[in-house]
């Protein structure tokens, strides 16, 4: 039995794990590279399958995002009390969402933040691999009693 | 028909005051051409400099030369709904100088993830933008 005081460790979570993680957080990051510089943006997603979703308004930078060759996708769980939580990192290609049938499909799935556009547009990245991180703590229960 | 929000431009002055109020940040950088994003936990210097910690062992622990990356804070309300992000294009490099780490732990900065965080990355910023949702109307 492990008994170190406090011990805190990192775990690297499998795929499954992952995508049941990213599926708990409702706003999450796409890293695009634009004019060879990488930016930031965030979007409120949903899972959908093993894809990820999420709706841009007119004039958003993101209304491109299909024309660039990989992007990326961070979301994230942290614990600031403890400094425990998760982060899951997604690489795929991003395609536009055509046709009215999938659009409102996906217009059932609890994307509700951001609610700019009348008709949004969809984004959807077709993950091709993703990793995850998970640190745990240890907490020695003598010194913590009564925290929880 | 109600009014929906639209996005509005935060301020120089309004991005500074929530870098500054703001514990848990993103970096991308490129690895082998595309964008990865990691969450840091930073702090921000005298000249609006961003610091945070890494390990020796990951991508901008090894950093030699500066590279330019992308740095983004966030905040949104589930309740209303308001959101805003600020981000920050910039040049990273390691630094080294042990009075640099001191005053970046007097800071109180604590890293995350947890480890053996003894690297010190500081991003300067070349350009600085924010965006920020008003809070969706009531119907």
């Amino acid at each position: 039995v492990k008994t170190a005081e406090n011990a805190v460790w990192m775990e690297h979570l499998p795929p499954d794990k992952s995508w049941r993680l990213l599926a708990l957080a409702s706003v999450g990051r796409v890293g695009v590279v634009v004019d060879g510089l990488p930016e930031i943006y965030p979007v409120n997603y949903a899972v959908d399958d093993r894809s990820i979703v999420f709706r841009t308004e007119p004039g958003s930078k993101l209304r491109g995002l299909a024309g660039h060759a990989m992007v990326c996708f961070e979301a994230d769980g942290l614990n600031f009390d403890d400094h425990t939580g998760w982060s899951v990192l997604a690489r795929g290609r991003a395609t536009d969402v055509a046709g009215a049938a999938e659009t409102h499909r996906l217009e059932a799935l609890p994307v509700d933040f951001w609610w700019v556009a009348e008709h949004p547009h969809w984004i959807r990245i077709d993950v091709a691999e993703i990793t995850g991180r998970e640190i745990h703590r240890t907490v020695d229960p003598v010194v913590h009693h009564g925290a929880y | 028909m109600t009014d929906l929000p639209q996005l509005e431009d935060l301020s120089a002055v309004a991005c500074q005051r929530r870098l500054q109020q703001t514990e848990l940040g993103r970096v991308a950088l490129l690895v082998d051409g595309h964008p990865e994003i990691f969450p840091v936990n930073y702090t921000v210097g005298p000249d609006n400099e961003i610091y945070f910690r890494t390990d020796p062992g990951a991508k901008l622990g090894a950093l030699r030369h500066a590279e330019t990356v992308a740095f983004e804070i966030d905040g949104f309300d589930e309740e209303s709904h308001a959101g805003w992000s600020v981000l920050v294009v910039g040049e990273a490099y390691r630094v080294a100088a042990p009075d640099l780490l001191a005053l970046v732990e007097q800071s109180g900065l604590r890293p995350w993830p947890a480890g053996e965080k003894t690297h010190v990355v500081r991003i300067s910023p070349i350009k600085v933008t924010g965006r920020y949702l008003p809070h969706a109307p009531l119907d």
